[in-house]
């Protein structure tokens, strides 16, 4: 469902990252270029040490390639930006300040204090369900009620493109299922371009407009699966038989190139 | 270390212990006449607290008081010195290299014996005492904090490096409160050093303070003196850990 009509946000040409350990170096990344549009749901998917993650914290801007590049709308991406909101593996939240003072962190920090930007935190409160737990510290929220509020705070100084590293990773199965329906509704209400990745097939599937299937060793896109699905998307779509197909797509993608020691 | 306050206790906490103490002072009663122990020996209890309330504000209070000043504004200065060292070094990694033996020889090392140096370099005035107490209690307020400032958990310096935060916010809204739990904890340990070397240091000079007192009524066999100073000071150590640990749970609020 690539909408061609939208623009390119995001155009990432022949990355490659080295890193160097005492064992030799590691090809995390090896020649890794797409692009993505406005308004698109993006995934990484694919088995650990296959660069999904350190693709993420170079967009982030928390590592710098080894070569390569990044525009970000047509400009250069030069460290961290303001316009991409991060959500981690885990909440991520400081323990010592309550839901809401979780949520304005970023406004501090970029000097955002008026009321309009206020107003917007605790409405992104209330679009992830949050609403009556503002002064709740995360010690006192759930696993799921933790992710939403790292959600907000990713969000809150309105960046356009959110990133997420297997954001649900640490939750059961049942709440990780609940967050990818919560995560489409705030995609849709948002309008956000969304760069996601996971290890997690059938989340890749569910949530996306095209995976990108990553392989290790060297760290590289083996294949893009564009997921023409309908939307708005609901859990039923589990047990269809194009969504088990769109799996299966997958899977056979990583016998091809991903060889399991048996 | 918090979990021994008094503070946020049932009643029967705090009347368990009253009733040992009592108990304890009545074995006393016991054993004074079956013994017959001379009263410059152990005087009887009651002896003690009739001294202690007839001789505290003649005799007591006027040093009590230079303790109490020369305790607060040596540790004052410990808590300025240790954690600001202690966000120094953290900034670099070839610094904590260099110092870390010498941090762990200064948490080791009794800074008592020091004191007859001081004394030498400073006169026997209250500024020795000060100065002895500041060495005293920075080094385990620093050491901790220095292990306050590095154990931040690097997911949240990927957090505030995505916000593109500069190394001061970093430090006010991440490092240091992620610190203040172990900050606390040298806190504790400052303060037990504190009045420990501040009485030390009375001992061996000057003419005021608690710790001049006890030497004093201790040359003279005032023994009934001596017990009662003794009580102010385990009163005033007492008091000085209940106030940290009412600091801490005043600063430290977050459910963990």
């Amino acid at each position: 469902m690539s909408d061609r009509k939208t623009k390119v946000i995001l155009k990432v040409e022949r990355l490659t990252h080295i890193y160097d350990t005492t064992r030799g170096s590691i090809r995390a990344l090896e020649d890794v270029s797409f692009e993505i549009r406005e308004g698109e749901f993006v995934t990484f998917l694919g088995p650990s040490g296959c660069g999904k993650t350190t693709t993420l914290r170079i967009i982030a801007g928390l590592i710098t390639p080894t070569s390569g590049g990044i525009l970000l709308r047509g400009k250069p991406l030069k460290g961290a930006s303001k316009d991409i909101g991060v959500v981690f593996q885990q909440p991520n939240l400081l323990p010592w300040r309550n839901l809401i003072k979780n949520t304005l962190l970023p406004l501090e920090i970029l000097g955002l204090n008026s009321s309009k930007h206020r107003q917007h935190a605790y409405d992104l409160i209330k679009l992830v369900g949050l609403s009556g737990f503002e002064n709740k510290y995360p010690a006192e929220l759930s696993g799921g009620m933790q992710q939403r509020a790292a959600i907000t705070r990713a969000l809150v100084h309105n960046p356009s493109i959110l990133v997420m590293d297997e954001p649900f990773g640490a939750l059961d199965a049942i709440t990780r299922e609940y967050m990818n329906m919560e995560i489409l509704k705030i995609w849709k209400k948002t309008q956000k371009t969304v760069i996601f990745v996971t290890h997690n097939l059938a989340e890749a599937v569910f949530l996306s407009d095209r995976v990108y299937v990553m392989a290790p060793n060297p760290g590289r896109i083996v294949e893009v699966v564009h997921v023409e699905l309908p939307r708005p998307r609901t859990l039923d779509l589990y047990g269809e038989e194009r969504f088990v197909q769109y799996e299966q797509l997958i899977r056979k993608t990583f016998e091809k190139h991903y060889q399991i020691g048996v | 270390m918090g979990n021994l306050s008094f503070f946020k206790k049932r009643p029967e906490v705090i009347v368990s212990p009253v009733l040992l103490l009592i108990i304890i002072l009545l074995i006393e009663y016991i054993i004074i006449p079956v013994f017959n122990i001379p009263s410059w020996i152990i005087p009887p209890p009651f002896i003690v607290f009739k001294t202690l309330f007839s001789s505290f504000k003649r005799q007591i209070l006027s040093h009590f008081i230079v303790t109490l000043l020369e305790l607060f504004s040596g540790y004052g200065m410990a808590i300025l010195l240790g954690i600001a060292l202690a966000a120094f070094i953290t900034q670099f990694r070839f610094l904590e290299q260099v110092l870390t033996p010498y941090i762990i020889l200064m948490v080791t090392m009794p800074i008592v014996s020091l004191v007859p140096l001081l004394l030498i370099w400073l006169g026997v005035g209250m500024i020795t005492k000060i100065v002895a107490v500041t060495i005293a209690a920075f080094p385990p307020i620093m050491m901790n904090a220095i292990t306050g400032f590095r154990s931040t958990d690097s997911l949240k310096l990927d957090l505030m490096r995505s916000l593109s935060a500069t190394k001061v916010q970093t430090f006010i809204k991440v490092r240091f409160p992620n610190a203040l739990p172990n900050i606390f904890t040298g806190l504790l340990l400052g303060g037990i050093t504190s009045l420990i070397t501040c009485i030390a240091a009375e001992f061996l000079g000057g003419s005021v303070g608690l710790g001049y007192l006890v030497v004093v009524y201790s040359s003279i066999l005032n023994v009934k003196g001596l017990f009662a100073v003794i009580i102010i000071i385990s009163l005033l150590g007492i008091g000085f850990y209940e106030l940290i640990v009412g600091v801490q749970h005043l600063v430290i609020r977050w459910p963990r």
